[in-house]
């Protein structure tokens, strides 16, 4: 795995909430690295509030309004990704970077046909003809296992069930033979036994196109049946990251741990339950709360500020942190 | 041997079908549940689970009434419920209460904590005619206490709080009338694990103290077996399986309760598992 070559690699990113005359500026990332091997399933756990969606918001190049990258560095294929206008990024978004977002209702255009929303990012990206994006569509409808593609392109997304929409954004994600798909929680809106039939699809399409993957979940049995490493995220940090079989059978941090004794499972006893202690989350908090007292002097507030409230291009390496 | 506190035989219930037109200004029916047997003890919890389409919460409703069976009887506290009309049930209501999966839509969001979990007592008049603020405040002390929640939050508007928090406002609700049973339709899904399991064992420990019992629905059997005592495995409108909640999972009977059981994805490494995949889906009776 250390021989492939890096397809994301994120170091020591901070994210942060704009300050204002009642409230500093906050942060909400506090110096996450990451690395993704081209071809690698990689997960990042965590809970709500934890940051994940930050990430993977920050990767996109959308982060929320008010929150600016205040230091680290995004590298995608090798190259800066975050000095990348937003136009420039849009080049590659959706082309060599794809989006598998949680809720494929409101992912999907309501009033165009599948096909259509099929066709129109190969059209974009590609430069495909109307016939060559429609007839390429079908294919990626079979590939992701629709059995009838021709009437599936025809209809809207209202009338497909989840399994099928949630197969189309899986088709669309991988239209343009990406390097890298970002799986926001994918499949929390299905049956279990549809979401094994999608991750199953998913693992699939990426093991043969060599497609990276970052897994966005709170669900560790996702994790351990799909991935091959796994970051866990707590309060903007990464507090434990390794292979998969590594963090799901000896896993050190205590939050890990916790997270799994909290997890309950059909196999176990009702009494085998524990739910994570306030001192393993305070314990977190506190050191959260000693990095950004240690962080915010080294880095000055004042830039810091001017650098949010006038949006300028996200700082990238200049900004020591400490 | 104690009576069913919830006695179900024989029950089938069709409604209009939605995807058909209508035809003399009625839509043909068109069959939900059928055959559907199901006690619930005093005290009891009772797992309903199965996939989306499965008619879990279309039971669920059904025992609360809020669809009229074509067939069968639903008896709850030994009077026979089927048929009866709003009147009469508005006083079992009391008795058998509801909380919802989405709090965030179920509670009123011009209110504040207190008045939500009050509502229900000054509906059923349950603390006289004015009740003087010192009462108001004590029963919702009272109230706040037995889902853990700090008295402070009385003031907070749903909004407010943490989706957890909000879930504790509607048990809270839900129990402020002293019910004998709790229809629960996936209380617990959309909750982080952390607030998951809080809220279970919560649960758990109000039906102990408060002698409920559940009828707990949802898709996750996992927190079936923290929860309930039995379990009840639907598929298709019908019940396919159902017993104590430990020898269902130990010794599954049924192919389709195997097969639900294996898609649970445990945090255990094993490459099989997604080779697995089975096609589902079956079609509605």
């Amino acid at each position: 795995m250390s021989a492939a070559a890096t397809c994301l690699q994120i170091d020591g990113l901070h994210l942060a909430l704009r300050g204002s005359r009642q409230q500093p500026a906050q942060l909400i990332l506090r110096g996450i690295d990451l690395r993704i091997h081209a071809g690698e399933v990689h997960a990042l756990v965590g809970e709500s509030g934890a940051g994940k969606s930050m990430v993977s918001r920050t990767v996109l190049g959308m982060p929320p309004p008010g929150m600016a990258v205040l230091a680290g560095s995004v590298q995608f294929q090798g190259r800066d990704w975050l000095g990348l206008s937003d136009a420039q990024r849009r080049v590659h978004l959706g082309r060599d970077m794809a989006l598998i977002p949680q809720d494929p209702l409101t992912a999907l255009n309501p009033g165009h046909t599948i096909g259509a929303q099929l066709a129109d990012v190969m059209r974009l990206h590609l430069g495909l003809s109307p016939a060559q994006a429609a007839a390429r569509g079908l294919e990626l409808l079979a590939a992701v296992q629709i059995r009838a593609p021709q009437t599936v392109a025809r209809q809207y997304p209202h009338q497909l069930s989840g399994g099928m929409r949630q197969r189309v954004l899986i088709a669309i994600a991988f239209a343009c033979q990406p390097k890298l798909i970002i799986a926001d929680e994918p499949t929390t809106a299905l049956d279990v036994t549809v979401q094994r039939e999608v991750l199953r699809l998913l693992r699939a399409l990426q093991r043969d196109h060599g497609v990276a993957v970052l897994f966005i979940t709170h669900n560790l049995g996702l994790v351990a049946k799909l991935c091959d490493s796994v970051s866990v995220i707590h309060s903007g940090r990464i507090v434990e990251h390794g292979a998969v079989r590594q963090i799901i059978e000896a896993p050190q941090a205590p939050y890990t741990r916790a997270l799994f004794a909290a997890t309950p499972r059909y196999d176990r006893p009702a009494d085998a339950l524990r739910p994570i202690a306030d001192a393993v989350t305070d314990t977190l908090w506190a050191q959260a709360a000693a990095y950004d007292a240690a962080w915010w002097p080294t880095n000055s507030t004042t830039s810091a500020t001017t650098n949010l409230a006038t949006g300028a291009a996200p700082a990238t390496n200049g900004m020591q942190h400490g | 041997m104690a009576e069913a506190l919830l006695d179900i035989r024989g029950l089938r219930l069709a409604l209009p079908d939605q995807t058909q037109g209508r035809l003399l200004g009625r839509r043909p029916l068109r069959t939900i549940l059928s055959g559907i047997d199901l006690q619930v003890k005093a005290g009891e919890c009772v797992g309903l689970v199965g996939e989306s389409g499965s008619g879990k919460t279309t039971l669920a409703r059904t025992v609360l009434r809020l669809y009229e069976p074509q067939q069968g009887d639903i008896v709850f506290a030994g009077r026979e419920i089927t048929h009866m009309g709003e009147t009469e049930l508005r006083p079992l209501r009391r008795r058998l209460q509801m909380i919802f999966q989405d709090p965030l839509s179920a509670l009123n969001p011009r209110r504040r904590v207190a008045d939500i979990v009050l509502q229900p007592l000054l509906a059923y008049g349950r603390l006289g005619e004015s009740p003087s603020a010192a009462l108001r405040a004590a029963r919702v002390a009272e109230l706040l206490a037995l889902v853990s929640l700090p008295l402070a939050f009385a003031e907070r508007y749903p909004h407010q709080l943490s989706g957890g928090q909000r879930q504790r406002v509607g048990i809270a609700r839900a129990i402020a009338l002293q019910p004998d049973l709790i229809v629960a339709d996936e209380i617990v899904s959309g909750l982080d694990v952390s607030t998951q399991a809080r809220i279970l064992l919560l649960l758990r420990d109000l039906r102990q103290r408060l002698g409920l019992a559940m009828l707990f629905v949802t898709h996750d059997l996992s927190v079936v077996r923290v929860l309930c005592d039995r379990v009840v495995v639907m598929r298709g409108g019908r019940i396919v399986e159902q017993g104590p909640t430990q020898q269902v999972f130990d010794q599954p009977q049924q192919a389709y309760t195997r097969e639900l059981l294996d898609a649970i994805p445990l945090p255990e490494v094993d490459n099989d598992w997604l080779q697995r995949a089975a096609p589902a889906n079956p079609p509605r009776p």
